[in-house]
């Protein structure tokens, strides 16, 4: 799998590197043809032009003569031949001896050539590629002028030889490159793999190494360490839990264990079903407790839930019509001031914390009167609850929130505990902040004030 | 009545043997998903009680099938697994009531007393008489012996719930998530039904007419037609 990834990686990259010079390096060489043909079109414009300046076709035989013999001896690549319209050669009307068959050097007018071409044209005749334009003279002379690439065609070999070999030098660099490139990435990605790998041996303890650079690895490597940071936060917490639990629930196990033991020693009388059912209604608070630990975790794990637009003066008041018959029974008055707090979020757990803190309020009021429910927007949406109850003292605050704290002596009382824990947890499930202060500070019962209140970034 | 019990640790299929038999049901055993969609759909029984997890075809997955099958036996289903998503899983996967382990006798018991009675009322009835009571679902009004009861709608809402399981006892927890939409472990030990149940009690009871609200210890409450049976 990785090998692959190596190896089509380097392919890809040297492929797409060598393509790219490929195609330069052939509009190079195209672009090269062209500039030649232009510069032989301009040569044979130049010729023509003279040629066509001289009066008399035996000035221009002469002319012509000239040129055919420094060609010979220099070898320029000028193509003539002069010829009658006929196609003879104009110097056979004297009927001289020893005169050549064409006047030129080339064998034969090329078939289909008209007598006068204009613009340049690439033909192909004896053996050679040529750009040729032609011309008539006088009424019956024609005369072929052009330039063949033999003079250019070493040139453009050897510059398509240097244009190949840089093309194979580039393909050469570019898998080199390819090669780097990937070697580097890989070797930070398998550094990071191996270290991922190595976790599960050394704990949550080590970190990845994130280099200067900026890059995306380091940010890579920064999310891999914030990750395991969170992680190992969460298993702090989770020892910690784990271990509170197991010294919460050995508690209310212990007499359960004692009652068993004795009732199972052999000169034990049988068991009186209020015994059992005693012994029943333990376990039941255990399970309570298991229970409550598990609503928790599962507020506090997050997870799916389904988050919409509310008003938590809504819930408010559902949750008030819900708690309003148990605080009269204790002569307690819940009074609403609710105003519109809309904001997003899992209306059945928001309303179990208004509960929540109803219910603590209710439970340690403990004597007849008010409880204040307000919800309203204060740069962000709030619920509050105010009670004339004892309050919490300053040392036990930062306690309050955490599973199963009761103060001592509230232990008696029904539920688990976990009240505040739940609505901590609620209320940082939707970033929320919980504050539990005094209602009236200083008071002989100061009472509390708890307050739910969002940043104003979440309402609607 | 037949009881179909699928559940493949020997333990908790005995005991729940015992506590089914206990009220004179008769129980069939099944010991994984497999065998018990073959008997559920090869015999009549009156409930399933399930386990969700289990080998050889879970209680979902086996209650999939039955349904597909177009078994419509009411279904309870038994888990360990008792997070609100697990419930929501379970009843759709045509569970018709799902239970968290551990759980009271009396809870299974009157989980499955509901079962048996929801197949028998018509949701859609207008009017639900028990013995003197009479209810009108459709102006959501209620008389006692003629004359009207002051409810408020919560207080209805609850009349009508034990109504429509009159003569079973409904427990807390069923009223708390059947009326109040409320879970039992969102705030253990607040009296909300107990409170509840006494207000509508002071309103429904007369010293003139015979108890029909009675509390069945150690199970929960029970709305009952003095002159039935």
């Amino acid at each position: 799998m990785r090998r692959s990834v190596f190896a089509r990686m380097v392919l890809t990259v040297s492929l797409v590197f060598a393509l790219g010079i490929g195609v330069t390096l052939g509009l190079v060489y195209l672009l090269m043809n062209r500039q030649i043909e232009t510069l032989l079109a301009e040569q044979i414009a130049a010729d023509i032009a003279q040629f066509n300046r001289i009066k008399g076709a035996q000035e221009l035989m002469r002319v012509l003569t000239l040129r055919l013999q420094s060609e010979r001896s220099a070898g320029g690549g000028t193509v003539l031949l002069l010829q009658t319209k006929a196609g003879e050669n104009p110097m056979r009307r004297a009927n001289l001896a020893g005169v050549p068959e064409n006047f030129g050097n080339i064998d034969a007018w090329p078939a289909g050539l008209p007598e006068s071409v204009a613009r340049p044209r690439l033909i192909w005749a004896a053996n050679r590629r040529m750009l040729v334009r032609t011309m008539t003279h006088g009424a019956d002379l024609r005369l072929l002028v052009g330039r063949d690439f033999s003079a250019w065609s070493s040139f453009r070999d050897r510059l398509a030889a240097t244009l190949l070999a840089l093309l194979g030098l580039a393909i050469v660099f570019a898998a080199l490159g390819g090669l780097l490139v990937s070697r580097r990435l890989l070797f930070r990605l398998n550094s990071i793999n191996r270290f991922c790998a190595g976790i599960e041996e050394s704990g949550l303890g080590e970190r990845l190494p994130v280099a200067a650079q900026h890059d995306e690895f380091d940010a890579l490597c920064g999310a891999i360490n914030g990750m395991l940071d969170r992680i190992a936060e969460l298993a702090r917490l989770n020892r910690i839990a784990t271990d509170q639990i197991a010294h919460d629930m050995r508690t209310p196990l212990t007499p359960v264990m004692v009652s068993l033991d004795r009732l199972s020693q052999p000169d034990a009388a049988p068991p009186d079903r209020d015994t059992l059912a005693g012994l029943a209604e333990d376990l039941r608070r255990l399970r309570g407790m298991f229970g409550s630990m598990l609503e928790l975790s599962r507020i506090e794990a997050g997870g799916r839930r389904a988050e919409t637009a509310l008003d938590l003066a809504e819930l408010a008041r559902d949750t008030a019509e819900m708690y309003r018959p148990w605080a009269e029974t204790c002569g307690i008055e819940i009074v609403e001031q609710l105003e519109p707090a809309p904001m997003r979020g899992a209306p059945m757990l928001l309303r179990q914390a208004i509960g929540n803190l109803l219910s603590n309020a209710l439970r340690y009021q403990e004597e007849a009167g008010q409880i204040l429910l307000r919800t309203g927007s204060d740069r962000g949406s709030f619920a509050e609850v105010l009670d004339h109850g004892p309050g919490i003292p300053t040392e036990d605050l930062p306690r309050v929130t955490q599973r199963l704290f009761r103060r001592a002596e509230h232990r008696h009382m029904d539920g688990h505990g976990m009240g505040l824990a739940f609505v901590d947890a609620i209320a940082k499930a939707h970033g929320m902040v919980l504050t539990l202060s005094p209602h009236h500070p200083g008071a002989d019962r100061p009472g509390l004030k708890a307050r739910l209140h969002a940043p104003s970034q979440r309402p609607v | 009545m037949r009881v179909l019990l699928v559940e493949d640790e020997k333990a908790t299929a005995a005991g729940l043997r015992a506590i089914l038999e206990g009220e004179g049901w008769s129980v069939a055993l099944a010991e994984n998903g497999e065998d018990g969609l073959k008997m559920a759909v090869a015999e009549i029984f009156d409930v399933i009680v399930a386990d969700r997890t289990m080998p050889q075809r879970d209680g979902l997955s086996m209650l999939q099938a039955l349904r597909q099958e177009g078994v419509v036996t009411p279904t309870l289903v038994l888990s360990a697994l008792g997070a609100p998503e697990h419930r929501v899983a379970g009843l759709e996967s045509g569970a018709d009531d799902y239970l968290a382990k551990p759980f009271d006798a009396a809870e299974l018991l009157a989980r499955i007393g509901a079962l048996i009675r929801r197949t028998k009322y018509n949701a859609h009835e207008k009017v639900l008489i028990v013995g003197d009571l009479h209810i009108r679902t459709d102006s959501k009004t209620a008389l006692r012996a003629g004359s009207p009861l002051n409810l408020t709608p919560k207080e209805f809402q609850l009349l009508l719930f034990l109504a429509r399981h009159a003569g079973d006892a409904v427990t807390q927890r069923m009223i708390l998530e059947n009326v109040f939409d409320w879970r039992a472990e969102a705030d253990p030990g607040a009296p909300i039904v107990p409170v509840a149940i006494s207000r509508l009690r002071a309103k429904l009871e007369r010293p003139s007419l015979p108890e029909i609200l009675k509390t069945v210890r150690g199970k929960g409450y029970r709305l009952i037609d003095p002159h039935a049976g």
